[in-house]
């Protein structure tokens, strides 16, 4: 036999030499990442086409009939592979088909290398009775006839169910969604297996008087299962560029945070509670006055706290810790230079499992000019609050007169009294006792008069505690009282007894009652006389807190002015700043309500406002 | 008749038990002492810290002179007067008060009162007054 070179040889040659490229190609993919089964199993198929195709090229040039039949006997062993590994090719690489069915076919197609090794010729033919000559491409080539073997019904049952698996596993990848890729490899798979089955039948059958060009189809296969496999490639491939772009973005975004970080002058810091350890930037530790190379413990950080600092440090962490693990809380450091340093901190506290802390991370700002401006503000605001206080108690001065002149004359008729009593001839003793004991009564009285006074004259630091809103309500009244009569008000009081205490200040909750008292009064200068009486209401608000309303009988307040009245300089008094409204409503919410002023539904408007039992605490 | 009672009372030699002088003033201690400052110079007096329970009073009794301070919430000294004047008794009326109010002031007098003492009120002239009232007052009754 002389090997011509020739279209038959120069195709299958071919077929077998791509399907090889390709084998061995996949087999380095696999070598190298051994958990990719595709790649190995493409290896499996891509080679084994590879052998079908030079089996079916030495069919043809087979010099005699046991030579044919038995390069027709081992093609069944890469046939076998080659079907085997496109069905786990389906099931693991495209994660489709039926568990079962690929179980079924493989078993189906070992089983059938049995009759096919134990018979007389092959699977293929029981009995082969002729070698034929014929002329393909230009070439002489050799093929046979034969009776079929009963057995090869097993390699077409498996060669259906192979169908039947791969239309299943189509149809799976097309529900999820993946229609192309169900199309193309599905499509492709079932027509390739459809033409080797069509391909190897009618040859069996002498139908088609040509070789078998099994290998043709499989070359089919392997090239739609390498497109999937390349497209996977492919994927990963990009997938590792987008992961790099994302990391170097992450890298940027991490460079300009701590760009911005520096640029704000945000401290970081880093603690781990398990190892003990304290990390910090280098931002962090001029803020506190470290060193960029000093060990960081936490003991000593504690010590540059402003003492009466720590304990609410402590208890934010704490808060902390049992709540979200989010916190937020500011210090006052003393520097070792001294100075001092407001610091805004706010972090999150990680905890293991457990709930225990085990990491803390945070940021720390130097807030020391925010706290001098907001001290400022402060400040001028207690400065103006008293001013308008004092003006106020001005236009009060009769009321003033009268709280101080009440005591004095009780004083002044009792010492007379004695005076005239002393002159008697049975000096009455007792009635003299009774005259001083009334004197020093009213002195004391005159004595809580002028200290009720100079609380509100003076300028002090603002003071929380608690206090009882009714007390409160009638000293205010007590004080404005003979003023009011003098305008013909009468003031009506509904306090219910009993109100609990209340955090405030009572100095200012007084200026604003005082304030409203006084409005409401104004509001009613051009009523009838008998129709000039302003209620002065408390009340307790279940959880939420205490109210204090002041109703007035006057003409109202026009609808678009009701948040007007509490801007700075809103007057409609001839007399006065118009600052009242406004330092009453800043009072008022420094004690976490809110001012607020309705028009009833008669005649007359109402000043209302409520202090939380909760008082937020203000920046 | 105790000395308590005054050369005056005694001196005029008629029955004090409906007689007595009426202090109105919504302050306890004011009434108090001006009770205590009348009493020992002799001057016979009731005190009533609220307006109504003097009216009251006086709707039953005599009252020969009345003083009445003018600031009081429930009812002002003026309004007092104007019953008084209204049931036509004929109390003699002086007013006192606390208060630097000149209008309420001029309305007390030209209604008819004697006069008009801002508290302090205990000097001489204010208990001359009164003595000068009650006089008046009974001479009247004469």
């Amino acid at each position: 036999m002389t090997l011509q070179m020739s279209w038959v040889t120069l195709l299958w040659s071919m077929n077998a030499a791509a399907c090889l490229t390709l084998a061995v190609v996949n087999l380095i993919v696999w070598l190298n990442a051994r958990n990719e089964w595709g790649h190995l199993l493409f290896f499996a198929a891509a080679a084994s086409a590879s052998t079908i195709a030079i089996l079916e090229l030495l069919g043809m040039h087979a010099g005699s009939i046991l030579e044919f039949s038995n390069l027709l006997r081992w093609a069944h062993v890469p046939y076998c592979v080659l079907i085997v590994s496109i069905v786990w090719f389906a099931r693991i690489f495209m994660g489709a088909g039926r568990i079962w069915l690929a179980w079924t076919i493989t078993g189906l197609r070992t089983v059938a290398l049995l009759p096919n090794f134990l018979a007389t010729y092959n699977l293929n033919y029981g009995q082969v009775t002729a070698l034929k000559h014929i002329r393909l491409l230009g070439e002489d080539i050799t093929i046979i006839e034969g009776k079929l073997n009963p057995w090869m019904s097993l390699g077409q049952l498996s060669s259906l169910l192979l169908l039947a698996y791969l239309l299943d596993a189509s149809r799976t990848i097309w529900r999820r969604g993946e229609k192309r890729r169900a199309l193309f490899f599905g499509g492709s798979l079932i027509l390739f297996t459809l033409f080797a089955a069509l391909d190897v039948v009618l040859v069996q059958m002498n139908v088609l008087q040509l070789p078998y060009m099994v290998s043709f189809a499989f070359f089919g296969i392997i090239v739609v299962m390498a497109y999937e496999l390349s497209r996977d490639v492919i994927r990963a491939s990009r997938l590792s560029r987008e992961l790099r772009a994302t990391e170097a973005g992450l890298r940027e975004t991490q460079q300009r945070l701590s760009l911005a970080a520096d640029a704000a002058h945000l401290g970081i810091w880093v603690r781990d509670l398990k190892k003990d350890e304290i990390w910090a930037s280098e931002n962090w530790r001029d803020l506190f006055g470290f060193t960029h190379t000093e060990e960081l413990i936490f003991e000593r950080i504690l010590e540059r706290m402003h003492p009466e600092d720590r304990a609410i440090f402590n208890q934010n962490f704490t808060k902390a810790i049992s709540s979200d693990g989010h916190y937020e809380t500011e210090y006052r450091l003393i520097l070792p230079n001294g100075q001092m340093r407001w610091i805004s901190s706010r972090g999150r506290v990680e905890t293991n499992g457990g709930g225990a802390p085990k990491l803390l991370r945070g940021i720390s700002v130097d807030i020391t000019d925010r706290k001098r401006a907001e001290l400022e503000v402060a400040q001028q605001r207690n400065e103006l609050t008293h001013l308008t206080r004092v003006t106020m108690l001005g236009e009060l001065s009769g009321s003033i007169a009268h709280e101080l002149n009440q005591p004095l004359t009780a004083i002044l008729c009792n010492a007379k009294a004695i005076g005239h009593l002393l002159d008697q001839e049975r000096i009455d003793l007792g009635e003299i006792r009774e005259a001083l004991k009334d004197i020093v009564a009213e002195d004391k009285r005159a004595g809580e008069v002028i200290h009720r006074l100079r609380l509100l004259l003076t300028k002090g630091e603002v003071q929380f505690q608690p206090v009882d809103l009714n007390e409160i309500v009638e000293e205010v009244l007590k004080l404005v009282r003979v003023d009011l009569g003098r305008h013909g008000v009468t003031a009506q009081t509904e306090l219910p007894p009993g109100l609990p205490k209340i955090d405030a200040d009572r100095v200012h909750l007084q200026q604003v009652v005082l304030n409203l008292v006084l409005n409401a009064a104004d509001a009613m200068a051009n009523n009838p006389a008998d129709s000039r009486a302003l209620i002065v209401r408390t009340g307790h608000l279940k959880d939420e807190g205490l109210f204090l309303s002041v109703t007035d009988d006057g003409i109202g307040i026009a609808p678009e002015q009701l948040e007007k009245v509490f801007e700075p300089f809103y007057t409609t008094k001839s007399h006065g700043m118009g600052l009242g409204l406004s330092v009453c409503r800043t009072i008022v919410a420094a004690h976490g309500g809110k001012l607020l002023a309705t028009n009833n539904p008669t005649r007359g408007a109402t000043f209302r406002f409520v202090l939380p039992f909760v008082r937020e605490v203000r920046a | 008749m105790t000395h308590r009672y005054g050369r005056f009372v005694s001196f005029l030699n008629v029955p004090i038990s409906n007689e007595s002088i009426c202090l109105v003033d919504d302050d306890v201690s004011v009434l108090r002492g001006l009770s205590r400052l009348l009493r020992s110079v002799g001057l016979v007096n009731q005190i009533f810290s609220s307006p109504i329970q003097f009216i009251e009073y006086a709707k039953s009794h005599r009252v020969p002179v009345a003083v009445l301070d003018i600031n009081m919430p429930e009812m002002n000294g003026l309004e007092v007067f104007k019953w008084l004047r209204s049931a036509s008794m004929n109390s003699r009326v002086i007013f006192i008060t606390g208060m630097n109010n000149p209008e309420a002031q001029a309305t007390a007098i030209a209604q008819g009162a004697i006069a008009v003492f801002p508290k302090p009120c205990t000097d001489e002239a204010f208990l001359e007054t009164i003595r000068a009232a009650l006089a008046d007052s009974r001479k009247y009754q004469e």
